[in-house]
């Protein structure tokens, strides 16, 4: 994969991440869904927890580290190989976390569609969704770059 | 204990379209969500199992389509651990006893 310079709009994107750092710093403290375990034994399942969550946290400190004082002072952010599947996942519990905890009153049906009433949200909905979004448009930039064959 | 690590698998040659005929195989079962993107879903199944993007985009499509797709099917242990790998890309995974004789 060649390294990706993606430039980002700080003026748009600051609020963003404003909303998004918290949710990043949180995946080291719950799965962003509730896996089933393959096995009952309530160790296996606790180590099994731990795992995830420590990959989970990994990937959100690689994703947050993407938004430095490059990106604040020129607005780019780079992606390449070392970071790529990390930034990924990271986005991916993230986006998992906005739908479980600010996109409550969208149904599924409507949330995967697109089709969103976004004027009818309010300011708290309308942000989540925009960093929903944002980050649904950072992953898909990132998988058009990878190398898969 | 740290059971598992993510890592990319490489399949080996069981096919999940091809019905084991053998006691104690476990599949690989991916459920529907409504927010990974689908392009997300494809490109990790091409990660973890190798599968080109035709194969790759059928699981997903199953996924969306039918709710489910098995994606492996094999021992165990090997099973266990991809389950682990794609929890860990974010994507509802789930193991299931291969009862087909």
């Amino acid at each position: 994969m060649k390294k990706i310079e993606i430039k980002l709009s700080q003026q748009v994107v600051a609020p963003l991440l404003d909303f998004v750092k918290p949710l990043a710093h949180g995946l080291g403290e719950a799965l962003a869904f509730d896996p089933e375990f393959p096995d009952n034994d309530p160790q296996f399942q606790e180590d099994w927890r731990d795992d995830l969550l420590q990959e989970q946290d990994n990937d959100g400190q690689v994703f947050m580290a993407l938004f430095d004082r490059e990106f604040f002072e020129s607005g780019n952010i780079d992606i390449d190989e070392e970071n790529a599947d990390a930034i990924l996942r990271a986005a991916a519990a993230i986006r998992l976390n906005v739908r479980l905890n600010f996109l409550k009153e969208v149904s599924d049906e409507v949330l995967e569609q697109g089709d969103v009433p976004y004027e009818g949200m309010d300011p708290g909905e309308q942000q989540a969704y925009a960093c929903y979004l944002f980050l649904a448009t950072i992953q898909e930039i990132v998988i058009q770059h990878l190398d898969l064959s | 204990m740290k059971i598992f690590s993510s890592q990319t698998h490489v399949a080996p040659h069981t096919d999940a379209d091809t019905l084991i005929q053998t006691d104690g195989m476990w599949k690989v079962i991916v459920l529907n969500d409504p927010v990974n993107l689908m392009s997300y879903v494809v490109m990790v199944f091409q990660k973890v199992f190798g599968f080109d993007e035709t194969k790759a985009r059928k699981h997903m499509l199953e996924v969306h389509e039918q709710g489910r797709s098995i994606l492996w099917v094999g021992p165990r242990e090997r099973a266990e651990a991809y389950v682990f790998t794609l929890q860990n890309w974010q994507l509802n995974t789930v193991l299931e006893k291969n009862e087909k004789n």
